[in-house]
């Protein structure tokens, strides 16, 4: 019979535990909403609030995407839709969401049909925008995934506040 | 008994504003560029004109209004809708304009918001829009 000493156990363990490999994946948090029968989402770090109900108030002037402003907690946020500049067509959806959204130095209220999840979601489950995409949306693409089998479209926040703030939508 | 004087200050900043309506809406502007205010005649120019909105169908009942404005062309008398009263803002309730409503919206007067319990009053500033419209 070997003896084997404590010693030995320990260190074979401390052996064992260096080889140890780390495999956690890198993860990116995603907010995902649908906008009619579409899925989108932003990266997580974007989005500061998400507000189920909010009373917009309208503001004169002002094209038909952009919906008004909403009171949060004394400051005033405007509030955009995004259809019009992702060519959807408009939808009335009754349980909407307002996501308080914060990209390239502007922030404002962007109207959602519904709040799908927030998730976290290994970064390289987010593959590139394919090649098939529609010309309005290369810009603001900026990768695609799958998510309870639906196809997701991640959306860059900063592009499209600039696009939006350029006229556009 | 001799009462100390306060050490907090009970100065509470405000701005006074005369607000109108205007194509439905209500609307504002700094108290201290209205030079007066008298009965609607018809060679003020209609704020709706001015800025640029439809004229809403306005009842009979509701009373217009001119307000002279100051103006760097001289006094412009527009005409406005009622109710046309002197408030006081608190500093706390005006707001600049959100980035996106500032570079989309098409009345390039409007100034600042004001979020009362009432809703939003839009601050104007005749001499911000466009000479021409003037």
């Amino acid at each position: 019979m070997s003896e084997t000493t404590l010693d030995q156990v320990l260190a074979r363990r401390h052996e064992a535990h260096q080889n140890i490999i780390d495999v956690d994946e890198p993860t990116t948090k995603l907010v995902i909403f649908a906008l009619g029968n579409k899925w989108f989402a932003f990266h997580g770090e974007r989005i500061r609030e998400i507000l189920a109900h909010a009373d917009v108030f309208f503001v004169p002037g002002c094209p038909s995407s952009l919906e008004g402003v909403i009171n949060v907690r004394g400051d005033i946020a405007s509030v955009i839709r995004l259809h019009e500049l992702l060519h959807l067509p408009e939808s009335d959806a009754a349980s909407s969401s307002i996501l308080l959204g914060y990209g390239g130095g502007i922030s404002s209220g962007i109207r959602v049909d519904r709040i799908v999840d927030v998730i976290d979601v290994p970064q390289n489950s987010i593959q590139p925008p394919p090649a098939t995409l529609p010309d309005h949306m290369r810009a603001l693409v900026l990768g695609v995934l799958r998510f309870q089998e639906q196809p997701v479209s991640l959306l860059d926040l900063d592009q499209m506040f600039a696009d939006y703030a350029r006229g556009l939508g | 008994m001799n009462e100390k004087p306060s050490t907090t200050s009970q100065f509470r900043p405000i701005l006074q504003v005369v607000s109108f309506t205007a194509a439905g809406h209500r609307f504002a502007v700094e108290a201290a560029s209205v030079r007066a205010q008298h009965s609607a005649t018809d060679d003020a120019i209609p704020a709706e004109e001015l800025l640029g909105l439809p004229d809403a169908c306005i009842a009979d009942t509701i009373t217009r209004r001119v307000l002279i404005i100051r103006h760097a062309t001289g006094d412009l008398p527009i005409r406005v809708a009622g109710p046309v009263s002197l408030s006081e803002l608190s500093l706390d309730d005006l707001h600049p304009l959100p980035d996106l409503l500032a570079a989309r919206c098409k009345i390039n007067g409007i100034r600042a918001l004001s979020a009362g319990l009432d809703g939003i009053t839009v601050l104007i500033d005749f001499c911000f829009l466009n000479q021409n419209e003037a």
